[in-house]
């Protein structure tokens, strides 16, 4: 969305410490609207205190939890993607041009639910070793049977 | 061909890990090293990941503490109260007084042993194996404590939704007071012998320097920020669980040793921290309100009505912030924590450029790094 | 002084010198040497404890006595790892040879004095600086970090340790006119102020560089920068294990025994008893009651001297190898040479 729209929404949305007042943006948007909520004198969001993904019947919903250093003032922002299938991975825009911390959260959220964060630097096999597959922090990961050669069932008919 | 360049060396390649004296916990190191003097370096974890999100979401909302509690075993306590108060908040549990206290008091306490566990990692860092033992012997009374009200010295799995597990009696508060009383004459002795020891100061003086605009890039948070020179505290911007009623300061660097933000100021800040938590503590026992302990019974089949929360507790790290979610099931839909842990790995390949090798050691385990919590 | 060996040793008249010589060797290793170093091992152990507020050994023997045995006969009967490095055998051969060869000067009593020479005090340095660059190249042929550093560490510090070291054996030879322990040992008596360290207000300065170089040439704890327990985990020692490990302990408490016995000789007195005393035991010719009897005298004050050094070791933190360095250059290099200077006065002024 443009700035105008944004700002037409922030106004009647409002922003507060309470997780009920949240942004609802689209992902494409989202570092656009980082940064807009980053310079903007009214607002001044400069710290990121969180990046939290959870899977709400097959949504993936990302928050952005912003902190603005000098007023106090808390805000959150949210975003929906959605994978095509159960073990597809989906795009979103990475904020980490904007702040450093937001490495680590995504790269533990690009390996857990399988999200690729565009201009993003994330590496591979930092949280889960080599040669896991799937996403195993998604509501629909099975657990698999046996990993490089390691069985974890003791008996086969557990 | 000028002398310096008929002279010049290839850079060697060390890494360190996972295990290594050291390393804070499990994670590798790769550094390039240029004779003695680091070039750069680069971190990796992941050798601690359990899969304690995950697990969260399998098991009951009572049991969900236990598995909090599992977070960070040195300072168990704020993942309890991280979970505690951020589902309190979606349930819309009263949390009486009583127990608001009695979670300060632990809190305190668990602050107290982890900070002494960070005094004798220094030490270790600099080879001072006597300060190491002294250092322990005192954290072994306040354990002692922990065990007495709980019945283990470092997970007490002792928070419950809307209140604590059980009631202090008099004869833990009496003991608490002593102990507080010990840790106070200790500390004065830990000045003597160690904190502006000559030898401890040239190691750890002017090494590490963290300033306040790089903390605040970095998303550092706690005794490493506030020795920066920022002053964040959750218990004073947020305060939750009675803290608002407490009157103490946060102690700020003021780079005694050497610079505000090097590693002595950190250890300088933590011992300063230690006495501020006394101070809490004292406050704390003076005047515990009567009333419950408890506030409502959980079972395994207890539900929470949809919606979510996030909290945001001081862990003895830094800012720990939990972000949970219910969907009204039994069990709960999402637990994500923010922990202060990932803002100071952020700093290590900073950090180290420049210093020799072996300062690696006393820069790394001054920034109290837990590898349990970094990783879940 | 042979004569007086064949007389302790009951040995025939015609026996060959070099026989002698070798027997002496042999006896001095097995029942000074190595029980010392045994006990230096035990003290640093129990003494570290008291001061850490722990127990210590306290199994094996009474009150842990044998725990240096103990500990020998364990790493003895592990199972060494095979090392495929032929260049490291030798310079572990070349290093041993050149700290064992220090065994022949042993200043262990006026009687049984091997090698009396001028020189016998410098051939300790030259056995150092052997094994100080014998490290050095143990470290390079190791394919480890580790091993690298930890040689490079050592050899900084072995090469920087032996000059104030030196300067402040030269003040101790200066009063005495010469440097064969007979010489100093006769220029100090049993009196603490007839000691070298005493005598002069210099004396004092000398003996602390001569102890504290000795630290830094060693490697003892707080300026051990090679040995680095904390990054290097032992340095060109990190993958020693079993009987080699052994012999490595082991040579670095003699080294530290060396080290004390040539600091008491040279500045604190040696064996020096009561004149009254070695006269009437002289008269009624009992050689073997005056050796055990100086041996006591000194082993007293070695032990004494091992004390401090122990107490300071653990009292201070461990201090960077470049720091150990600059300490040697920029605060001990200078104090042994104005005690040098400060010697040279004291002595023409006392004898001229």
């Amino acid at each position: 969305m443009d700035t105008n729209e944004l700002k037409r929404k922030l106004e009647i949305k409002g922003a507060g410490s309470s997780l009920k007042q949240s942004l609802a943006i689209d992902v494409g948007s989202l570092a656009h609207t980082a940064q807009f909520l980053r310079d903007e004198p009214n607002w001044q969001m400069d710290d990121l205190e969180n990046i939290s993904a959870f899977e709400m019947k097959g949504d993936i919903l990302l928050t952005y939890f912003l902190k603005s250093s000098s007023t106090g003032k808390t805000m959150v922002l949210r975003a929906t993607v959605t994978p095509k299938t159960e073990t597809s991975e989906v795009d979103a825009v990475s904020v980490s041009h904007l702040w450093a911390i937001a490495i680590p959260l995504e790269q533990e959220i690009s390996e857990l639910f399988g999200v690729r964060f565009q201009g993003g630097k994330t590496r591979p096999h930092q949280v889960l070793p080599e040669g896991w597959r799937g996403f195993p922090l998604r509501k629909s990961y099975v657990f698999p049977i046996e990993f490089a050669s390691i069985k974890h069932q003791r008996h086969e008919h557990e | 061909m000028s002398l310096r360049e008929y002279l010049a060396t290839d850079f060697t390649n060390w890494s360190l890990g996972p295990y290594h004296p050291a390393l804070p916990g499990p994670m590798m190191l790769r550094l390039q090293l240029d004779g003695e003097i680091i070039v750069s370096g680069e971190t990796e974890a992941g050798f601690l990941h359990r899969g304690l999100e995950k697990a969260l979401e399998r098991h009951s909302w009572q049991s969900s503490l236990t598995y909090a509690d599992r977070l960070d075993p040195e300072s168990a306590i704020f993942g309890e109260l991280a979970v505690c108060l951020a589902a309190e908040e979606i349930a819309g549990i009263d949390v009486p007084r009583r127990a608001q206290n009695i979670r300060v008091i632990l809190s305190e306490l668990t602050r107290i042993s982890s900070h002494l566990g960070f005094l004798a990692r220094m030490a270790k860092a600099v080879g001072s194996t006597p300060m190491f033992h002294y250092v322990l012997r005192d954290r072994e009374r306040v354990l002692d404590l922990f065990e007495l009200l709980t019945g283990a010295r470092f997970s007490i799995n002792f928070l419950r939704l809307g209140g604590v597990s059980a009631d202090v009696t008099e004869g833990f508060i009496e003991r608490v007071i002593d102990v507080c009383e010990l840790i106070r004459i200790r500390l004065k002795e830990y000045n003597d012998l160690f904190s502006f020891n000559h030898a401890f100061l040239k190691r750890s003086s002017w090494i590490g320097v963290l300033s306040s605009e790089r903390a605040r890039a970095l998303g550092v948070t706690g005794p490493n920020a506030r020795a920066a020179g920022l002053s964040l505290d959750v218990r004073k911007s947020a305060p939750y669980s009675g803290y608002e009623l407490i009157d103490f300061e946060i102690p700020v660097g003021r780079g005694e040793g050497g610079t505000i933000g090097d590693a002595h100021d950190r250890f300088v800040l933590r011992l300063r921290e230690i006495t501020q938590s006394l101070e809490i503590l004292k406050q704390s026992v003076d005047s515990i309100p009567a009333g419950q302990f408890q506030s409502v019974k959980i079972s395994r089949e207890f539900t929470i009505a949809p919606g979510e929360a996030y909290s945001r507790v001081e862990s003895p790290r830094g800012t720990l912030g939990c972000h949970l979610v219910s969907d009204g099931g039994t069990r709960p839909a999402r637990v994500q924590f923010k922990t202060p842990s990932t803002g100071h790995m952020l700093t290590i390949p900073e950090l180290v450029i420049g210093t020799r090798v072996e300062d690696i050691s006393v820069i790394l385990l001054s920034l109290d790094i837990s590898l349990a919590e970094f990783d879940r | 002084m042979i004569t007086a060996w064949q007389s302790i040793l009951n040995l025939p008249e015609h026996t060959p010198h070099a026989v002698v010589m070798i027997l002496v060797l042999i006896i001095s290793y097995l029942f000074v040497v190595l029980p010392c170093s045994l006990i230096m091992a035990f003290m640093e152990r129990k003494l570290s404890a008291d001061l850490q507020a722990r127990v210590g050994p306290n199994r094996s023997g009474p009150a842990g006595f044998f725990q240096p045995v103990s500990d020998a006969l364990k790493l003895m009967q592990k199972v060494d790892s095979p090392s495929s490095n032929r260049a490291e055998a030798i310079w572990l051969g070349i290093a041993g040879m050149a700290l064992y060869s220090t065994v022949a000067v042993l200043p262990l009593g006026s009687l049984i004095l091997l090698v009396d020479t001028d020189m016998s005090v410098f051939l300790p340095f030259w056995g150092v600086i052997v094994l100080t660059f014998a490290t050095l190249m143990m470290g390079l042929t190791q394919d480890t970090v580790s091993g690298w550093l930890g040689g490079l560490r050592t050899s900084l510090r072995g090469m920087a340790g032996v000059f104030p070291a030196l300067i402040a054996v030269l003040c101790a030879g200066l009063p005495a006119g010469g440097f064969s322990w007979s010489h100093i040992a006769a220029a100090q008596s049993a009196a603490p102020y007839h000691w070298t360290a005493f005598n002069n207000p210099f004396g004092a300065i000398s003996l602390i560089v001569f102890l504290m170089s000795g630290m830094i040439v060693l490697g003892v704890a707080p300026l051990d920068g090679a040995i680095s327990f904390s990054e290097l985990r032992g340095g060109t020692a990190a993958h020693l294990s079993g009987p080699k490990l052994g012999m490595f302990r082991l040579s670095r408490f003699y080294g530290m025994f060396l080290w004390c016995v040539m600091a008491v000789v040279l500045f604190l007195g040696g064996w020096s008893i009561p004149e009254g005393l070695t006269e009437a035991l002289r008269d009624s010719n009992s050689f073997g009651v005056i050796v055990l009897i100086e041996l006591f005298v000194l082993l007293i004050k070695t032990f004494a001297v091992m004390l401090l050094i122990v107490m300071f070791s653990q009292v201070t933190p461990r201090m960077r190898v470049d720091q150990v360095t600059d300490l040697n250059w920029k605060v001990l290099s200078p104090f042994s040479l104005i005690s040098l200077v400060g010697f040279a006065f004291w002595t023409a002024w006392l004898h001229g």
